[in-house]
This record gives structure tokens, C-alpha cells and sequence, in this order.
């Protein structure tokens, strides 16, 4: 038949079946997407669940264990062991101040008399008082003192002439060991 | 507009409705259940592992209690301040020292408060185990007179005396005698010292979730700070060894 162009219509027939099975195959593709999401969900829900219950059933069955323990054979089992551990730590808060004492001996020169010592553990300094009969004698004592490696920062906090012509001093110091 | 046009619109909120709506809130309740059972899994190994150790531990707590090292911790440090055992050790030591006490005090320090338990689950059982407790302490404070060499023995007894403590201050001057108004105080030889010192003890009390301690796993006591406190107390010279260097009393001229 003349004026009719039957390539076309194929090709017309061929697009619009193209079309259709897009549409159709991108609906089908979405719908399963969704109804894969809502077996997640559901899936999830039900793991969910059933952690729920196998939580309270351990938590049943701590409770269950505890009851054949006696509270108050633990507690005595508790302090013993805070008791041990207590006393491992009170070797790191203990102080020996004689061991101090024994340092002076060996620090103090024969010039020096002292008249009074304190040691105040928690400021952790020492304070000493004594005579001499010079002032260059306190002077090579707080030479002595500084050389020594168990005090430091070594300070006159006062110096005089008393009425006997002795030099008295008072001189603290902080201490590095105990 | 045709339905066509809006489904891919309505296929997406319907997917983020059920995305954030319900799925992602239980995937979030899962990942907390699933911690919730290691932690459970674990509380019921710990209660299972008590259970089975509690009376073995037990019998190892009395034949330990039993025992010099037991003995010695809890003479170390007791249940109660144990006054009276103080004034026995200040006069056992002043007495074998050979000095005189002129004066004497207590004075109790204020309580640490009670091991706190952290971490309580919402139904209030406690999920750790109970912290070490500050143990509570009594102050000393004791005047004594005496020679130098004697104010350092007792120093020295009071050190290995078997009770834990902490001398806080110590001060030693020369005595002066009480001179009258034409004469001066001159030092009469002897020393007056004054010792503060911290006696500690740590009082029984219950103790919330202590069954998670690891002694209770383990099922013997490691006594070995004990062992170390008893060798470390003998080492200490009860009588002081003569200086080897330097002068000696140092308030002596």
C-alpha cells in the first residue's frame, strides 16, 4: 500500500514494549525492596525479643546461683581481702622518723648543739633549733646539711646572738626520703 | 498527576518510615541487649564460680584467721580503733625504752565514708565490684620525757610495734629547769618529746556486689602482703645500733 511506512510502526511497537517492561520491572524491583525491609524489620522485632527473654533468663539464673550464697560469708571473705590489700598499701603511707634521728647524727657537727627537732609529716619538713658558739659554724652546718642527699631546700629561718653569747638558729628543711 | 509519577515517591518515604521509624531503634535495642548479655554471661560465670568456691574460701579465710599471719593482720589492722591495746603498746615501748610519758591523748578523726558501689543497674543491684575502703584512723598524741638515746628506742619500738600507723610529727627539746626570778631556766639534760601519730583500723561492714571480687575466682587468699609486713617488721632493729659516723646525740654539746 502506498504513503504507509511499515518500519516505523515496529519500531513504534518495539519502544512502547521497551517502556513497559521498564515500568514493570521497576515497580517489581521496588516491591522487593519493601518487602525486604519489612522481613528485616520483622526479623529484627523477633531477635529482639528474643534477647529480651534469654537476658531474664540468665538473669533468673544469676539470681538462682546467688541464692545458695550465703551474704554474710562473702562479706567476711570481703573484708579480709580489703583487709590484705589494705595493708599492702600501708607500707607506701608509713614513715620512720627515727631513721631522721639517725640522720642527724650522722649530719649534726660537734659545734652544733641542738635544742629542739620537729618533723611534721604532713608539710613532710624538719625543723631544727640549736646553739653555736660562732656564726661560721652554723654556716659549715648548713654546708653539712646541704651536702646530704636524704633533705633538701635547706632555709635559715632565724639567726641570732643570745644573751650567753651563743649564736642560735632555727633552720628547716624538707625531706627527700623517708 | 498519575499514580506512576507519585510511587516511587511513596515507596521512599514508606522504605524511611520503616527504616527509621522501627528498624533502626531495634537494631539499637539489640546492640545494647547483646552487651547486656556478655555482661550477664559474665555475672553468671562470676556467681557460678562463688557458689562453687564459697566454701572453700571460707574454710581458707578460718584456717588463714587461724594462723600467726592472720593473726598478725588483724592485730595490724583491727576491726575497731583498739584503744586499749594503744596504751598497752606505748607502755610496753616507753618501758622498754626507759621513758617517762607525762601525757596522753585520743582523738578520733572523722569516719571515711562507706565504700561507695558504682555503676548500679537500674533495678539497683550493683554491677562492679565494691571499692577498697579507706580504712578510719584515731590520733595519738603522747608526751614523753627522757635521754635522746631513749626517745629514739621508743621511736623505734613504737615502728615495729605490729599495728598499722602513721607518725604524723614528732618534736624533741631540751627540758629546762623552772628557774625563779633571779635565775635563769638552764637545760636539765633530759628531753621532752611530743609523737602524733594515726592508728588506723578498718571496721567490718557488708560489702554490695563484693561476690564480683576476684578473690572469689581465685578461692585462696594471696597472703603474701601479710608475709611481707611480718618480714619487713622483724628487720627493723629494736635497739638502735651505735653511729658508726658523726656524733650522736645530737643535744649533746
Amino acid at each position: 500500500m502506498p504513503g504507509i511506512n511499515l518500519s516505523e510502526s515496529v519500531q513504534r511497537k518495539e519502544r512502547g514494549a521497551k517502556a513497559r517492561w521498564s515500568s514493570f520491572s521497576g515497580t517489581f524491583l521496588m516491591t522487593f525492596f519493601l518487602v525486604l525491609v519489612l522481613v528485616a524489620s520483622a526479623m529484627a522485632y523477633w531477635y529482639d525479643q528474643y534477647l529480651s527473654t534469654a537476658n531474664a533468663a540468665t538473669s533468673q539464673s544469676i539470681e538462682d546461683e546467688k541464692q545458695g550464697i550465703s551474704q554474710g560469708k562473702i562479706d567476711k571473705v570481703a573484708d579480709f581481702e580489703f583487709r590484705i590489700e589494705n595493708i599492702a598499701k600501708s607500707s607506701e603511707k608509713r614513715n620512720y622518723p627515727e631513721h631522721i634521728l639517725t640522720l642527724l647524727e650522722t649530719s649534726i657537727l660537734p659545734e652544733i648543739v641542738l635544742t629542739s627537732f620537729s618533723f611534721d609529716a604532713v608539710k613532710n619538713r624538719i625543723i631544727l633549733e640549736g646553739e653555736a658558739a660562732e656564726y661560721k659554724n652554723v654556716v659549715q652546718q648548713l654546708t653539712k646539711l646541704k651536702q646530704s642527699p636524704t633533705v633538701s631546700d635547706v632555709a635559715v629561718d632565724g639567726l641570732k646572738r643570745n644573751e650567753n653569747g651563743k649564736v642560735t638558729f632555727t633552720v628547716s628543711m624538707a625531706v627527700s626520703g623517708k | 498527576m498519575p499514580i506512576k509519577k507519585i510511587f516511587p515517591f511513596l515507596f521512599l518515604v514508606i522504605v524511611l518510615f520503616v527504616g527509621f521509624g522501627f528498624l533502626k531503634p531495634t537494631v539499637d535495642s539489640i546492640i545494647g541487649k547483646l552487651s547486656q548479655q556478655t555482661t550477664l554471661q559474665n555475672d553468671l560465670a562470676t556467681a557460678k564460680t562463688t557458689r562453687e568456691n564459697i566454701d572453700k574460701i571460707s574454710n581458707s579465710l578460718d584456717s588463714v584467721l587461724a594462723s600467726e599471719s592472720g593473726k598478725a593482720a588483724l592485730a595490724f589492722l583491727p576491726s575497731n580503733s583498739n584503744q586499749d591495746r594503744i596504751v598497752d603498746i606505748m607502755n610496753v615501748c616507753s618501758f622498754q625504752s626507759g621513758i617517762s610519758v607525762s601525757d596522753f591523748s585520743f582523738q578520733p578523726n572523722s569516719k571515711q565514708p562507706v565504700s561507695q558501689v558504682i555503676n548500679s543497674a537500674s533495678d539497683g543491684k550493683p554491677v562492679t565490684a565494691p571499692v577498697l575502703p579507706a580504712p578510719e584512723s584515731v590520733t595519738m598524741t603522747i608526751g614523753v620525757r627522757g635521754s635522746y638515746e631513749s626517745i629514739k628506742s621508743f621511736l623505734e619500738k613504737l615502728a615495729v610495734s605490729g599495728r598499722f600507723h602513721v607518725v604524723n610529727a614528732v618534736s624533741i627539746k631540751q627540758e629546762s629547769s623552772k628557774g625563779d626570778s633571779n635565775v635563769a631556766a638552764a637545760p636539765t639534760g633530759a628531753l621532752m618529746a611530743t609523737v602524733k601519730a594515726d592508728f588506723f583500723n578498718q571496721p567490718e561492714r557488708s560489702y554490695p556486689g563484693a561476690n564480683l571480687l576476684p578473690v572469689f575466682g581465685q578461692g585462696t587468699f594471696d597472703t603474701a602482703a601479710i608475709d611481707t609486713l611480718l618480714k619487713s617488721e622483724s628487720k627493723i632493729d629494736v635497739l638502735p645500733d651505735a653511729p658508726t659516723s658523726g656524733r650522736g646525740n645530737p643535744f649533746a654539746s
